[in-house]
């Protein structure tokens, strides 16, 4: 995407998820992993998406390069539109094994995942895997000239002596290796989208920190999007310009990273923060969120936040319809009663 | 991986010594011999040996010595000058006995070998892919029938079906007209009507197993990250599946393939019995049943030898294609 570098269109869109719902239909019930998400991710930006284990962060993230197994999985409703090169793609009316798509995976998308250690093939050395990626998008690449735009991502991610590393398997790497290879591997066909499903997550904190900043390094020099899927609010409120907070397969609140961050409105986004320690606030107790999401088979009827929130207003959060999300201020979501 | 190999091939050369010595024990563990047996037959029928005639039959085999004795001289002719032993019952060299059989022995196991593989592996694949899938029952149900049915059984059945349907017996790899003829094509038609019901017999037991041990890891393998990182990376299905889970899933496979070694000597002695195959089982059963000790003895040792051997070959094959085991490192 090298020719649309640097160009700061406002908000271009290039990803639009619309009312999206991925279901599980499971012999026990149908487990409503993303019931009714909206986002947009826009051109050279990052959308941080942040939530607890289970609010279906990832199988949004999964939905999107229609990798949620199936069955048992299933988008049951709404639209992910792709816009690319002048034309628009919904990539949920695609069959999850056609050509589309598959030029869609690796070429217009990228995705890095959040197990480095078990990302990689372990009979394959990491060039094999990347340049895969290399020869499946560009028909014409010679494997010659494929391993040595390896060689060229491998010192680009920071990985040092490429020219020897690119023979290595992916057992002689460490975790923070094998994640620089994985990127390496997600931006090798320059897309103009990379997810980045907890990429950090299985990392030390040192390490941490040198993804993420090669990852805003990588986003200054191509002009990618991100889409940062996290549940550690220090790491998204670094790198994001908008934030979306999920709780329980809904989108509760969405703006940009300042306003989540200065002024969050819903109850559940103002107890994630409060359950983090502030280096910049007095050293108060941390005041965690009680209880635990509820498992999504017997999700509340009402507002998904219900049953653990401080400020639930009886005959009106547990009123056994969808929440509506309400615009705050400008550009800034919350669905939540206490704004209506 | 070359000193891997020769670090692998000199461990072996000690383990070979212990497993002579042992089949040795074996030889001498069973009360009697074939040479008492052979004198009270003689004298059964009413003639009589003395004592120094007896005498001279132990020299003549050198069972008049002791044991460690008869087996050094066992050890060095084998070493030296490649013989073990005579038998008692064939009146041959031990060597001669074997060799006579090895090459059907070889053909059968190999080929049956061939079979299962070509069999079990793409049914394997299909089963995991296609979990619970119409073909993958029937595929689960005639894979337990396989490995249920004892072969022999089998082998009966099919003889009595072929010979019922068109009269023609399946009994050993030839007709009786070409048992002893010079090798000729029609000698080579009649083995290949001859030798498929033993092939197919032996090799359903084996590809029952073999498409269970497949579809269950492979069952395991297809849903690992990897696999999932590489259908994000845009490949076609087909190709990645076989390129990654598959290529993992077929090591348990790998590391049978040296224990069928053994079994080229072995393989099914039940079916050989039965369908009265000229291979090396029966001899095996026959040598035991006589005591004819060098001859039970030499075979223990091949196929002891056979499995070490078997092994490393496995293991030198994992070494190959899995580059985990190379460098024997603990990969985390």
């Amino acid at each position: 995407m090298s020719q649309d570098q640097l160009t700061p269109m406002a908000s271009e869109p290039i990803l639009e998820i619309r009312d999206l719902k991925t279901h599980f239909m499971l012999d026990t019930g149908t487990v409503r992993a993303v019931d009714g998400i909206d986002l947009t991710i826009s051109r050279g930006k990052t959308l941080g998406v942040i939530g607890e284990s289970g609010c279906g962060k990832s199988v949004t993230a999964h939905s999107i390069l229609r990798l949620i197994p199936s069955p048992p999985g299933q988008i049951v409703n709404g639209q992910i539109l792709l816009y690319r090169q002048g034309e628009v793609i919904d990539i949920t009316r695609l069959q999850p094994k056609e050509a589309t798509i598959r030029q869609i995976r690796g070429a217009d998308i990228g995705m890095i995942f959040q197990e480095p250690m078990t990302s990689f093939g372990p009979l394959h050395t990491i060039g094999n895997q990347i340049g895969e990626t290399i020869l499946t998008h560009q028909q014409a690449e010679s494997a010659q000239s494929a391993r040595e735009q390896v060689i060229e991502l491998l010192r680009q991610v920071g990985i040092p002596n490429p020219e020897q590393r690119v023979d290595a398997y992916p057992h002689e790497f460490s975790g923070g290796m094998r994640q620089r290879a994985m990127i390496a591997m997600a931006i090798s066909c320059s897309p103009m989208l990379l997810i980045a499903d907890e990429p950090t997550t299985s990392l030390d904190v040192t390490i941490e920190a040198q993804i993420l900043d090669l990852l805003v390094g990588l986003q200054e020099q191509t002009g990618m999007a991100i889409m940062l899927i996290s549940h550690n609010l220090a790491v998204v409120s670094e790198m994001a310009d908008d934030i979306a907070v999920m709780y329980l397969g809904k989108r509760v609140e969405l703006g940009s990273a300042d306003a989540i961050f200065d002024n969050p409105l819903h109850p559940y986004t103002q107890g994630l923060w409060r359950s983090i320690p502030r280096v910049d606030g007095p050293l108060d107790k941390l005041i965690p969120i009680p209880g635990a999401v509820p498992s999504p088979r017997d999700r509340p009827t009402g507002c998904v936040f219900a049953s653990r929130c401080n400020r639930f207003i009886e005959g009106t959060c547990d009123e056994p319809r969808p929440v509506p999300t309400f615009e705050v201020e400008p550009d800034h979501f919350v669905a939540c009663y206490l704004y209506d | 991986m070359t000193a891997l190999i020769i670090r692998r091939i000199i461990l072996i050369i000690p383990l070979l010594f212990i497993i002579s010595i042992i089949s040795f024990i074996i030889i001498l563990l069973p009360p009697g011999s074939y040479v008492e047996t052979y004198v009270e037959n003689l004298e059964r029928t009413g003639f009589l040996m003395d004592e120094s005639q007896i005498k001279a039959i132990y020299k003549q085999y050198g069972l008049d010595r002791p044991a460690v004795v008869q087996y050094i001289l066992w050890m060095s002719n084998f070493l030296l000058k490649g013989e073990m032993g005579r038998s008692f019952i064939y009146q041959k060299p031990v060597t001669e006995v074997i060799m006579e059989r090895l090459p059907m022995s070889m053909a059968v196991t190999l080929i049956s070998l061939a079979v299962t593989w070509l069999l079990a592996v793409p049914i394997g694949i299909y089963s995991a892919l296609r979990q619970y899938s119409i073909g993958d029952y029937v595929a689960t149900i005639i894979g337990f029938v396989g490995l249920a049915l004892p072969n022999f059984l089998l082998a009966l059945a099919l003889t009595y079906l072929v010979f019922a349907k068109t009269g023609h017996a399946v009994t050993g790899l030839f007709s009786i007209e070409y048992k002893d003829a010079p090798w000729t094509v029609d000698k080579l038609f009649d083995l290949l009507g001859n030798i498929w019901l033993p092939i197919l017999v032996i090799a359903s037991a084996g590809t029952a197993s073999l498409i269970r041990i497949l579809r269950a890891t492979l069952l395991d393998e297809k849903n690992k990250q990897y696999v999932t990182t590489a259908r994000a990376k845009g490949l076609p299905e087909h190709k990645l599946i076989l390129k990654y889970p598959v290529r993992v899933a077929i090591n348990p496979l790998i590391s049978t393939i040296g224990w069928t070694l053994p079994l080229i000597v072995s393989g099914e002695i039940i079916v050989s019995q039965t369908l009265g195959l000229e291979t090396l089982g029966p001899v095996l059963l026959s040598a035991a049943m006589g005591e004819d000790m060098f001859l039970v003895g030499s075979i223990v040792m091949i196929l002891s030898s056979l499995t070490v051997i078997g092994t490393l070959i496995s293991d030198i094959l994992l070494a190959w294609i899995d580059p985990r085991i190379r460098f024997d490192k603990v990969s985390i």
